[in-house]
C-alpha cells in the first residue's frame, strides 16, 4: 500500500494543504542543505581509510606498553533519529542525536581495565585511553590473584559487515516519513467515531570499528528500524473507561526503511483499533487458576523474561548481583546439559544471526563471529550466552558434555562508553510439532483465558513473574468470549515452561522486535540493548490469575 | 562582544575546583561559556539558540565474587542544542566538541525546525535572569579521590565477606560534573557537582541468603563504606534459613531504601503522579474534577511533609532547570499531609497563571515528618507481629488512579514476633500504594540519605499498617 493513498483518502483539506507545506519544506531543506556541509565524522575518519585503523592501533600499542597482556579498542559513531507523538497535523520536529566515543578494554594479571571518552579523537586521546585502561586494569590487580581466561577466536583480518538494508532511513527525505504517519494517523481515525493515535519512528544507524591485540580490526554497520503508535479510544459512554493501546506497527528489526513501508499496517491496524475499542467494556476477572493460550507478542515478552535474562552467564555467575539481580539457573555448571527447565516441547535458542534481528551482527563486541546457540534443548537446560571470559566459567561443563569452550558472541554494551558484557541476543522459540495456530490453541481449549500482547515483570532472579495482558478474552468452549479487564497472570519461570501444553507450529511463527527505547536521549539509560525474538503461540496449564484494579 | 560578556554570569561564585592531583577531565565554566559562544557563531537563520550541556567524568571500582574485576574511567560531554525560529524549535544532540561535530549537530536541528510548526505570535520564552541559590555540591577530597585509593576503598569492604565465605557484590563510582545553561537571552548557568555512588550485597555461596546496602552523596566523606559493607555481611548471615510465611497484610516497617523505592512513582519527574495538567484532565490520583486538582487536600497521614530545596545539605541539587536555566525555588509538595503543589510547564504558566515560570519536578526530595522520631530497633519492639523490609526491587504502577504499585521485597525480609525478630523470610511480591502506606502510619524515623542513581533523596524508615504482599516470591 503507497504511503500517499492514505492522504490520497482523507477527506480533509487540511491534509492536503500540509502535503503541500510538506513538499514545500522537503524543497527547503534541499536548498538548506547545500549551504553549508560540515566534515562528517566518516570522512574525517572514513571506515576503509588508514586513519581510522592507525588510531584505533595506537590506543592497542599504548595499552600493551602500559603492560596490558591483552586489550581491544572500539571506536563508535552512533546516530539516532526519534519521530514522536505526532498529533494530528501538528507534530514536533525529529530529535536527532549522535554520539562518537571511543573506548580501550585491558586485561592485566585477570583483572580488566576500562578507559572510554566521547567526541572526536586523536592520536593523543586514543594514546591517553589506552594508557588509563592498562592502569585501571593494575589497580584491580593489587587485590588478591583472579584468572581471566578468554576462550580462543579467529582474526578477523580488516573485516566489513553492514546490516543488509533496502533503504538507509537515513537518507528518505523527512516529508516523506511525515506523509507516512500522518497518513496513519488519518487511517486510525477512520476506523471508528473517538479514536485517534499518535506516532512513533525510531532509526538507529551504529558503526563500530573494533581492534584488539590478538591481530582483530573490523568496522560493522548496523542499522535498526522501528515504527509504532498508540492508538487511543474516548471514554465509553457506559463504563467511562478510555484505552490506549499500545501498537507496534513495525517491532524493531535490523532492516532499513523498507521494513517500515512493507509492515502490514492496514492488515493490523483495524484490529487493534477494535481492541482498544473492547478495553474499555470489560468484565472483572474471577480469581483463579485458567489453561491459558499466549499470543506471540505475550509469549516474545515471557521467553525475554524468563530464559533471556536468565540464561546470561554473568547474571547467572552472580556479576550482576548488585544490580539486577541474580539468576534462577543459579548453578550453570552443575545444570549445564542436564537441568529440565521446560516441557520436552520447548527449544529454545539465542541467536545473533537472525536475518533481520535487531541484535544481528557479524562480530560481536569482543570479535567473536556468533553461533546459534542452543540454551534448552527438549526442555533440558544446555548452555549460557557467553562472552570470551565467561565461556571460561563452564569449562568443566563443557568437558562433561564434550563440547568445546567457545563464546558464542554475545558479548554486548548499551554504548562503546560502557564496558563489554553478556546480554540478551536475538532468541528463538522453536516451533510446536503439529500445525496449530493460535486460532486452533483457542479451539481446543474448553475454559480458559486467550491473552494478546503484555507487559511482563519478573524479581531479582528472573523466578517469579506478573504478565499483564493488553488484551485479555476469556475462552468458552473454544471460543473467544468477553474481555477480561484487570488481568494479570501470577507464574513461576519453571512451572511456566514446564506447563507449556502446545504450541504453534511452523506457520504460526512471528518475529518481534523489543526495543531499546532510551530513557532518556542518549541512551545512557536503556532498556538493554534491542533484540528480536521469534516465537509462537503457546498454551499453559493453570497460571494464577488474579485481579489488580481497585474497585471502588 | 560574545554573548557571555553582554550578560555576565550571575553564578561566579562556583567554578570549577581543580585538583592538584587529578588532569582536568570535564569542562569548566568557562570552557562551557567558549562553547556556546561558538555554537552561537556556527548557527544560521536567526532566532535563538541555547544549550544544555553536562561534562562528566566517572570512575569506579565495579566488584563480584570478592574480586574487583573492572576498574574504569569515563569522560563524556552531552550537548543539547535547541534552535527556536518564529516560534518554532528543534533539539539536536551531539558529543563532538569540534566545529565539525558542533555544525553537523546545528544542521540537525535545523533541517529539523521545517518540521515543526512556525507560529510568529508564540508568546516568546523570557528567560527568569535571576541569582539561583547556591547549594554545596562540591567536594574537593571527592574529586581527588585516585584509583589506588578507590580500589583500597573496595578491597576493604570485601575483606570480611570473604574471610567469613560469602561472596560479595558491589560498586564504587565517583563522578564529577559540570552543567550548565547557556542560552541567547541571557542565561549563563554553570554548576559544578560531585557523585558517589556506594552499594554492596553480600551472598552466601548456595544462594540462599542475601543483604544489601547502599548509599549515594555528594561528599564522600558522609559515606562510610565500611559501615554499609558491615550492614549488608549482617543482613546476609541474618538472612540464611529463611523460611516461608503466608502472604497477607502486615504491619510493615520499611527501612528508608524501601519507603524511597515505594515513592519513587509518585516523585518521578517523568511520571504522571504530580502532573497538574494531568490532574486537571481527570488524570492521576490528584484530580478533583475538570479542571481541578487536590491541591489543597489532606492526601498523606498529616504528619509528613515532602520538600524539595536545592539548599538541603543531604538532599541539595543543582539549583537551575536545565533547559530554561529558571532558578529552582524550595518547594513543599506535600505540607503536614496537604498536597501544596503540582508540577507544570512554562506554557501551562503562562496560559493558566499569566506568569512567565514553570514548576518543575526535580526528583530530589526529603521526606520528613513531625512526630517524634522513633528508631527501627524501638518501632520492632513496639510492634506484635510484623515484617521488616530492607528494600524493594522492581515497583511498576498498576494503576495511575490509586497509584496502586507492585514489585517485590529484596535482600533481607524479617518475621517480627512479640516485639523481636522472630526469623528470615522468603521475599514477598506486594500490591500497594505508597498513598495506602503514607495514610497507615503508625511511626516514622529520622530521615536519611538513601542510595538513588540520580537524585539525592532524603526518607526516614516508616511503620505502616495492612501493608499487602500479595504472594510469596522465594527469589533470593
Amino acid at each position: 500500500m503507497h504511503r500517499r493513498r492514505f492522504l490520497q483518502t482523507s477527506a480533509s483539506v487540511g491534509v492536503s494543504a500540509m502535503l503541500t507545506t510538506l513538499v514545500a519544506r522537503s524543497a527547503h531543506a534541499a536548498h538548506a542543505a547545500t549551504r553549508f556541509d560540515p566534515r562528517h565524522i566518516r570522512d574525517v575518519l572514513p571506515h576503509q581509510g588508514p586513519e581510522r585503523k592507525a588510531l584505533l592501533l595506537t590506543a592497542i600499542d599504548a595499552a600493551r606498553a602500559a603492560g596490558a597482556q591483552y586489550c581491544d579498542v572500539r571506536f563508535g559513531i552512533n546516530h539516532r533519529e526519534i519521530w514522536q507523538q505526532f498529533e494530528g497535523l501538528r507534530y514536533p520536529a525529529p530529535s536527532n542525536m549522535t554520539v562518537v566515543a571511543v573506548s580501550v578494554r585491558a586485561l592485566y594479571d585477570g583483572y580488566w581495565g576500562f578507559a572510554a571518552a566521547e567526541g572526536l579523537p586523536s592520536i593523543d586521546i586514543v594514546s591517553k585511553l589506552g594508557k588509563d585502561a592498562a592502569a585501571q586494569a593494575k589497580i584491580g590487580a593489587r587485590g588478591k590473584p583472579r584468572t581471566a581466561l578468554l576462550a580462543p577466536t579467529a582474526v578477523v583480518t580488516d573485516g566489513v559487515w553492514t546490516t543488509p538494508i533496502e533503504i538507509d532511513p537515513f537518507t528518505v527525505d523527512p516529508g516523506e516519513k511525515v506523509d507516512l504517519m500522518l497518513g496513519i494517523d488519518s487511517f486510525i481515525e477512520r476506523q471508528a467515531p473517538g479514536v485517534g493515535g499518535g506516532g512513533m519512528l525510531m532509526f538507529v544507524r551504529d558503526e563500530t570499528s573494533f581492534a584488539s591485540s590478538d591481530g582483530s580490526f573490523f568496522t560493522q554497520t548496523l542499522y535498526t528500524s522501528e515504527a509504532g503508535v498508540l492508538i487511543g479510544a474516548e471514554p465509553h459512554y457506559q463504563t467511562k473507561l478510555e484505552a490506549n493501546r499500545n501498537c507496534s506497527l513495525a517491532s524493531v528489526a535490523g532492516a532499513g526503511w523498507e521494513h517500515i513501508v512493507r509492515a502490514p499496517i492496514e492488515e493490523h491496524v483495524p484490529q487493534y483499533v477494535e481492541q482498544a475499542l473492547a478495553m474499555r467494556t470489560p468484565t472483572p476477572v474471577n480469581v483463579g487458576r485458567y489453561d491459558i493460550v499466549f499470543d506471540t507478542d505475550a509469549m516474545a515478552d515471557i521467553l525475554d523474561g524468563t530464559f533471556g535474562a536468565a540464561t546470561e552467564i554473568d547474571r547467572a555467575m552472580g556479576y550482576r548481583a548488585n544490580t539486577v539481580g541474580t539468576s534462577y539457573l543459579s548453578d550453570p555448571t552443575r545444570m549445564l546439559g542436564s537441568e529440565q527447565v521446560a516441557a520436552p516441547i520447548v527449544s529454545v535458542s539465542s541467536d545473533r544471526t537472525m536475518l533481520k534481528g535487531a541484535a544481528t551482527v557479524k562480530w560481536d563486541a569482543e570479535g567473536v563471529t556468533p553461533d546459534v546457540v542452543p540454551l534448552v534443548t527438549k526442555g533440558v537446560l544446555t548452555d549460557f550466552q557467553t562472552t570470551r571470559e565467561s565461556a571460561s566459567w563452564l569449562s568443566d561443563a563443557y568437558a562433561r558434555v564434550n563440547r568445546p569452550v567457545r563464546s558464542h558472541g554475545c558479548a554486548t554494551s548499551d554504548s562503546i562508553t560502557a564496558p563489554a558484557q553478556s546480554m540478551c541476543a536475538n532468541l528463538t522459540l522453536a516451533p510446536g510439532p503439529g500445525n496449530d495456530t493460535f486460532e486452533s490453541l483457542v479451539a481446543s481449549t474448553k475454559k480458559g483465558l486467550a491473552v494478546l500482547g503484555s507487559s511482563v515483570t519478573m524479581d531479582q532472579q528472573c523466578l517469579n513473574g506478573a504478565c499483564q495482558g493488553n488484551l485479555v478474552y476469556e475462552i468458552v468452549d473454544g471460543k473467544l468470549g468477553k474481555v477480561i479487564g484487570g488481568t494479570t497472570i501470577l507464574f513461576r519461570a519453571p512451572e511456566f515452561w514446564k506447563g507449556v501444553l502446545a504450541l504453534g507450529g511452523p506457520s504460526s511463527a512471528r518475529t518481534t522486535g523489543r526495543s531499546n527505547w532510551p530513557l532518556d536521549p542518549l541512551g545512557t539509560r536503556t532498556g538493554g540493548k534491542a533484540r528480536s525474538t521469534s516465537v509462537v503461540p503457546a498454551k499453559v496449564k493453570q497460571l494464577a490469575v488474579v485481579d489488580t484494579i481497585p474497585r471502588t | 562582544m560574545t554573548v557571555t560578556t553582554m550578560f555576565p554570569s550571575v553564578h561566579a561564585v562556583h567554578t570549577c575546583p581543580r585538583s592538584l592531583f587529578a588532569p582536568e577531565e570535564f569542562l569548566s565554566h568557562e570552557q562551557c561559556a567558549a562553547l556556546f559562544d561558538r555554537i552561537v557563531a556556527l548557527g544560521t537563520g536567526g532566532g535563538e539558540t541555547s544549550i544544555a550541556l553536562t561534562s562528566r567524568y566517572s570512575s569506579g571500582a565495579t566488584w563480584a565474587r570478592n574480586r574487583v574485576h573492572l576498574s574504569q574511567a569515563v569522560g563524556a560531554t552531552t550537548i543539547e542544542i535547541t534552535r527556536k525560529v518564529g516560534g518554532a524549535s528543534a533539539i539536536a544532540w551531539a558529543t563532538r566538541t569540534d566545529d565539525d561535530g558542533l555544525r553537523e549537530a546545528i544542521r540537525h536541528a535545523e533541517l529539523s525546525l521545517q518540521w515543526d510548526v512556525q507560529n510568529p505570535e508564540q508568546i516568546r520564552d523570557e528567560p527568569l535572569n535571576e541569582p539561583t541559590l547556591t547549594p554545596t555540591l562540591w567536594s574537593e577530597p571527592t574529586y581527588a579521590l585516585d584509583g589506588a585509593q578507590r580500589g583500597d576503598i573496595a578491597q576493604h569492604m570485601i575483606a570480611a565477606s570473604e574471610t567469613a565465605g560469602l561472596l560479595a557484590a558491589g560498586e564504587l563510582l565517583v563522578s564529577a560534573r559540570g552543567y550548565a545553561t547557556f542560552n541567547t537571552m541571557g542565561i549563563a548557568r554553570y554548576y559544578p557537582v560531585t557523585w558517589v555512588e556506594c552499594s554492596m550485597s553480600v551472598r552466601d555461596q548456595k544462594g540462599t541468603a542475601s543483604g544489601w546496602a547502599g548509599k549515594t552523596h555528594y561528599d564522600i566523606a558522609k559515606i562510610d563504606a565500611q559501615a554499609l559493607a558491615a550492614v549488608a555481611h549482617d543482613k546476609c548471615v541474618r538472612s540464611m534459613n529463611r523460611g516461608a510465611v503466608e502472604p497477607g497484610r502486615y504491619v510493615t516497617i520499611l527501612e528508608p531504601q524501601a519507603v524511597a523505592d515505594l515513592f519513587a512513582v509518585v516523585m518521578d519527574p517523568m511520571g504522571p503522579t504530580m502532573d497538574r495538567t494531568g490532574a486537571e484532565n481527570l488524570i492521576g490520583p490528584f484530580a478533583l474534577s475538570l479542571g481541578r486538582s487536590k491541591i489543597g487536600q489532606h492526601v498523606l497521614d498529616r504528619s509528613l511533609t515532602v520538600r524539595s530545596d536545592p539548599m538541603d545539605p543531604d538532599a541539595g541539587f543543582v539549583p537551575f532547570e536545565k533547559y530554561s536555566g529558571d532558578p529552582y525555588q524550595p518547594v513543599s509538595w506535600f505540607a503536614d499531609g496537604v498536597l501544596r503543589d503540582l508540577y507544570y510547564h512554562r506554557d501551562y504558566a503562562l496560559s493558566r497563571m499569566h506568569k512567565g515560570q514553570s514548576l518543575e519536578l526535580q526528583g530530589s526530595y526529603r521526606l520528613s515528618s513531625t512526630l517524634e522520631p522513633v528508631s527501627i530497633d524501638e518501632m520492632i519492639r513496639t510492634t506484635e507481629r510484623g515484617i521488616l523490609v530492607t528494600r524493594f526491587h522492581n515497583v511498576q504502577m498498576v494503576d495511575n488512579k490509586s497509584v496502586l504499585c507492585t514489585g517485590f521485597t529484596r535482600d533481607g525480609l524479617w518475621l517480627i514476633e512479640h516485639g523481636k525478630i522472630s526469623r528470615p523470610i522468603k521475599n514477598f511480591r506486594f500490591t500497594s500504594s505508597p498513598l495506602f502506606a503514607m495514610n497507615a502510619l503508625e511511626a516514622v524515623g529520622k530521615p536519611v540519605r538513601v542510595f538513588d542513581h540520580e537524585f539525592a533523596r532524603v526518607a526516614p524508615a516508616m511503620k505502616v499498617r495492612d501493608f499487602n504482599f500479595t504472594s510469596l516470591a522465594d527469589a533470593v
